[in-house]
């Protein structure tokens, strides 16, 4: 389960996973993906395209995520989850606490609005 | 014509992910569909989670795997023999509203309810067995003629069984 970061600005930051986050791939990269999302306050575009699996420990950690970059006044929002992806995370009622749009491009304007 | 796949594990994270994979190897050998392999996955994933967090009091304990394919689908069935503990026995937790108050203890459970299309728990002796069934169309009647699994999980108790 690897993820990339990049600052698209000073504070607006894209955040790309890929593989499975199951227990094994939440686990690999549980610490560094912290340390990039909330280490200060930012906008976090977490782009999920490439994420094939999802189970309740990888929505415990982008969970975790939202809530530090809330409680630090920043924000966080999920994009491009695959269809099944996007499916695990509605029935979890993550839709309710995060917003999610279905292209990073749509995640670049909505967080333009922030 | 059915097809099952039975072993045992030990409840650590390395053991967890490498019977998900054999799990997923067999269901994609008699050619479950997509959908389907993805529901069973994501409940072998959350039960096995809920048995290693749950039935021996976080020490590492032995959990046993069923997997029954036929052409309706899977019935997956997890057994362990912790402590009498019916998961499905308790209300349905509501789901979080905010970030602040969010908890996610629970939460595969409710993804496990959700995605299957049956789950059922039963004591069996001193055993705790919980069976979620899948439906999705599958090839079933015409499996590979040599299907080679991972060797890849620890204290296999049996093969692959065609009936």
């Amino acid at each position: 389960m690897p993820f990339a970061s990049k600052a698209l600005t000073d504070d607006l930051i894209q955040v790309t996973l890929d593989g499975r986050l199951d227990i094994a791939g939440t686990a690999a990269i549980e610490q560094p993906f912290a340390f990039a999302t909330t280490g200060r306050a930012a906008r976090i575009i977490i782009d999920l395209s490439g994420v094939t699996f999802m189970t309740s420990i990888g929505i415990r950690l982008l969970v975790a995520t939202a809530r530090a970059q809330t409680n630090r006044g920043g924000s966080v929002v999920l994009a491009a989850a695959p269809p099944l992806v996007q499916q695990v995370l509605e029935t979890a009622g993550i839709d309710q606490l995060i917003q999610m749009v279905a292209t990073t491009d749509e995640a670049r304007a909505a967080m333009a609005l922030r | 014509m059915s097809q099952q796949l039975r072993f045992t594990l030990e409840t650590s994270t390395h053991a967890i992910g490498h019977a998900i994979a054999r799990l997923s190897e067999f269901a994609s050998c008699y050619g479950m569909d997509d959908d389907a392999q993805f529901k069973l996955d994501l409940c072998a994933n959350e039960l096995l989670a809920n048995v290693a967090e749950h039935a021996y009091a976080g020490a590492v304990g032995e959990v046993g795997l069923e997997l029954l394919l036929d052409s309706a689908g899977a019935t997956l069935t997890v057994v362990d023999n912790g402590p009498r503990f019916d998961p499905f026995d308790e209300a349905a937790l509501p789901l979080p509203t905010s970030l602040a108050t969010a908890r996610i203890g629970g939460l595969g459970l409710h993804l496990v309810r959700r995605f299957a299309d049956a789950v059922r728990y039963e004591r069996v002796g001193n055993c705790n067995r919980l069976t979620v069934e899948i439906s999705g169309e599958s090839t079933l009647l015409h499996p590979p003629a040599t299907v080679t699994l991972p060797d890849a999980v620890p204290d296999v108790t049996s093969a692959p069984v065609s009936s």
